[in-house]
Parts: C-alpha cells; sequence; structure tokens
C-alpha cells in the first residue's frame, strides 16, 4: 500500500532497530492518535497519558521483535500493544509501568489546558453528551439497574435486593441498558481510528 | 491528522523523553562498539601470538648450526602449554585498569523479580520470613551491577510503609552478570508480632525497587506477606 513518503517509503519503526533515533519520527507519526484512541476508551486523561506513555515505551522496548515492513504494519502492532495495556487496566484498574520504569522515563504532568486539548482530540465532549442523553432516555428500571451496578458496583445480589427483583431479572435490566448506551456511543461522532 | 503543535503540551515532552532514551541506547552502543571486543580473547590471542613468535624464533635459531647448544637443547623439548593464566607482561596492570573503567552499567538490561524463599514445612509457623530481589540480564551483553537495593513499599490503598530498612554486613563488590546470569539480594524481616504490645503487622501490596548506579525503579507486587514487629527489613548486597 502507498504511504505518504512514497512506495518504498522505508518503516521508521524497522529503521530504528538500527538507528534509535528515527523512533522519534515513529512516534511523531502517531503519538496525537494514539492518545486519542486510548482516551475514548478510558474517559480519563491522566490515564490515557500514562497509557500512552507505556504503549510507546513497550515499543521501542521491543522494536526489535516487530516482523513488519511498512507503516501500517507498524502502527497495528503499536495498536496491538495499546490495546492489550488496555485489557490489563480493564481487569486490574492499574496503569502498567513496566517498560516505563524499566527504560527510566520521566512521564510529563499535565500542564494546563492539557485536560481540554484531550477531551477536544478524543471528542470526549461528544461522548459523554451522548452517552448522558442516551442514558436519559433509558428505562427508569434499567437506568437504576445501571447506576447500581456501574456507579455504586454492586454485585447482581445486592442489585436484586435493593431492587426487591430477581438476580437473572437484574441481570436483564442492567445488559439492556448497558447496550442502548452502546449504541448511543456507536452513534456519537466518530474519529478516524487505526483499524486492524 | 492533526499536526504536534496542536496536541497537549505532554506529548511534546513525553517526545523529548523517548529522544533522550533513544540517544542513551546510541551512544552506549557506540562505547560498546569502540571498546576491546573481548578483553578476554584479544588478551589470549596476543599471548597466542606471542608464543607462536617465541617458538618460531627458536625453532628457525635451532636450525642454524651456529645456534647455541641450549637454543638447540630447547628446541628439541616439546613445546610447553600456554599457561592457563594470563602471562605477566608490560601493560598488564593497565589493562586490568581499562577493564574496570569499562564496566558496563546494567541499565535496561535486567528483569526484576521478588522470589519467596522456599521453607521445608516443619517451619511452616516460623516468625521470620525470607524473600530475594532476583536480577536477570536479559541481554546478549554482559554488564555489572552492585551494592544494596532501595526498597519502598506501599499499601493496597497507595500509603508509604516505612519499614526500617538495614543494610547486611556484607561483601559490596561490583557483580558481573554475563547473558541470562542473575545476581541476588537477600531480604530477612519479621513476620509475626511476637512482641507484647507491638504495633500491627502491615502487608505490603508493592514495592518500588532501585538499585545503585542505574536510573529509574522497578515496580514489583509484594508477595511476601506481612512486616512486622517493628518492621525491620535487612537487606543483603548484591551477589
Amino acid at each position: 500500500m502507498r504511504t505518504a513518503r512514497g512506495v518504498e517509503a522505508s518503516c521508521d519503526l524497522r529503521r530504528s532497530v538500527d538507528e534509535p533515533a528515527a523512533f522519534s519520527e515513529f512516534y511523531r507519526e502517531h503519538a496525537t492518535r494514539l492518545l486519542a484512541f486510548v482516551a475514548r476508551r478510558t474517559f480519563d486523561v491522566e490515564v490515557a497519558r500514562d497509557l500512552t506513555a507505556e504503549a510507546f515505551a513497550q515499543a521501542f522496548r521491543s522494536r526489535r521483535r516487530f516482523r513488519g515492513t511498512t507503516d501500517e504494519e507498524a502502527a497495528a502492532w503499536l495498536y496491538a500493544i495499546a490495546r492489550h495495556l488496555l485489557s490489563r487496566y480493564a481487569r486490574r484498574g492499574v496503569v502498567e509501568r513496566r517498560a516505563i520504569e524499566q527504560l527510566g522515563i520521566r512521564v510529563p504532568a499535565l500542564e494546563a489546558g492539557d485536560y481540554e486539548r484531550v477531551v477536544q482530540l478524543a471528542g470526549l465532549a461528544e461522548m459523554r453528551a451522548a452517552v448522558s442523553e442516551a442514558f436519559e432516555r433509558l428505562h427508569p428500571d434499567q437506568r437504576d439497574a445501571v447506576r447500581l451496578r456501574v456507579v455504586h458496583e454492586l454485585s447482581y445480589d445486592e442489585i436484586a435486593a435493593r431492587l426487591a427483583i430477581s438476580e437473572p431479572n437484574a441481570r436483564a435490566r442492567v445488559s439492556r441498558g448497558l447496550r442502548q448506551l452502546a449504541e448511543a456511543l456507536e452513534a456519537a461522532p466518530q474519529i478516524p481510528e487505526v483499524t486492524t | 491528522m492533526k499536526s504536534e503543535s496542536d496536541g497537549p503540551v505532554f506529548l511534546a515532552q513525553l517526545g523529548d523523553e523517548l529522544a533522550r532514551v533513544a540517544q542513551g541506547e546510541a551512544a552506549r552502543r557506540g562505547a560498546e562498539r569502540r571498546s576491546w571486543r573481548t578483553p578476554r580473547t584479544a588478551l589470549a590471542a596476543v599471548a597466542g601470538a606471542l608464543l607462536v613468535a617465541g617458538a618460531l624464533a627458536t625453532v628457525l635459531a635451532s636450525m642454524s648450526p651456529d645456534a647455541p647448544r641450549a637454543v638447540q637443547r630447547q628446541a628439541a623439548r616439546p613445546l610447553r602449554r600456554a599457561p592457563a593464566t594470563a602471562p605477566v607482561m608490560p601493560g598488564a596492570a593497565a589493562y586490568r585498569l581499562l577493564q574496570q573503567s569499562s564496566r558496563v552499567s546494567c541499565y535496561g538490561a535486567l528483569r526484576v523479580q521478588l522470589r519467596q524463599h522456599r521453607f521445608p514445612p516443619y517451619l511452616i509457623f516460623r516468625s521470620y520470613n525470607i524473600g530475594a530481589l532476583v536480577l536477570t540480564n536479559v541481554t546478549r551483553h554482559a554488564c555489572d551491577v552492585s551494592g544494596y537495593p532501595a526498597l519502598r513499599l506501599r499499601d493496597k490503598h497507595g500509603h508509604r510503609l516505612s519499614p526500617r530498612v538495614v543494610h547486611d554486613p556484607g561483601d559490596d563488590v561490583a557483580v558481573t552478570l554475563q547473558p541470562g546470569q542473575r545476581a541476588r539480594s537477600q531480604l530477612i524481616f519479621t513476620r509475626a508480632s511476637i512482641a507484647p504490645g507491638a504495633a500491627p503487622c502491615k502487608t505490603p501490596a508493592r514495592v518500588r525497587i532501585r538499585l545503585p548506579t542505574i536510573p529509574g525503579s522497578s515496580l514489583l507486587r509484594w508477595r511476601l506477606g506481612p512486616v512486622c514487629d517493628p518492621g525491620t527489613i535487612r537487606v543483603q548486597p548484591l551477589r
């Protein structure tokens, strides 16, 4: 596939194996978009910053294992790292920082205005508005169930006891409510993302 | 796609940090290429060359009818093996100094792990615990570590715990780790409150490890149980 630099453009990530400084080109190419990608999936600017830093740190540390030859393959490889980090964050609630620590990278603090910039980059305001609107449109039973599950982090047993319903019923209400919210997110204004 | 100048400030700063790390790696590679490739093999090559030259000179001299009898007798004897240790020759002290000054830091070369010592079953009610900080060289180059690791413990809420860290006396010397080799530092601490009225034990959730002469740190899960009474951890030097 042709890149913006021509048919036989060398891949910056491949070059960085022997010329570490070439990694800066790779970073500049993908940093902003990856940050937006992560921010849309975490809704948290600081977490997005840390995950982005860890993704690039892991990419730099393990760039010798990259087997592709094109910039597109390099981007897909980077996003695979980011997805893996997102998955671990979703399961554990903690941002992995192993590569950051091993490379001695100092993750910069957020400057004034960075929060607004990230929200704007990732379209978080539009996403939040879409979710908020969809949440208000939910059936009251589903709205209460989703609130107890997502905001108060109650178990299904506890939700069932609180709402005086059965546990399967509680699961069903939460599931339907979340599905409607997901549909609202799908319909929210999208930004171009790397598809793999 | 938005340009870099439209992004948040921290993204540009993160890029600078990555560039600094890349520059450090490039400089380290350049230093490794310029240094003796393998000092031991280079010295062995020089020693071998000297030995061959000496033997050749002896043989040539013995072939001459004017060679003294001592040389001829020496030529008749079989060649001795090269000594197992490095031959003493001018510049050996300078070579040792070069070897010491060209030590390679283990920065970016280590996998850091925290391991529980395996006790026999009859010690299950022991009042102390032993763990080990294990550093493995995961690169293809030798590097050096030394000293006492620094520990910083935190509980599950992220609050810092402050047990007293005491350095066990021992030989604080540089340890060269060949590829795949490990260095260890033992951690010994009390795990049960045995003194009346002692403060409650605290179980760390995570520990941040810093190694002497190596920038950065590693954050590990603490799986060694509670630290008690009053919370002293004895740390041994890396060996």
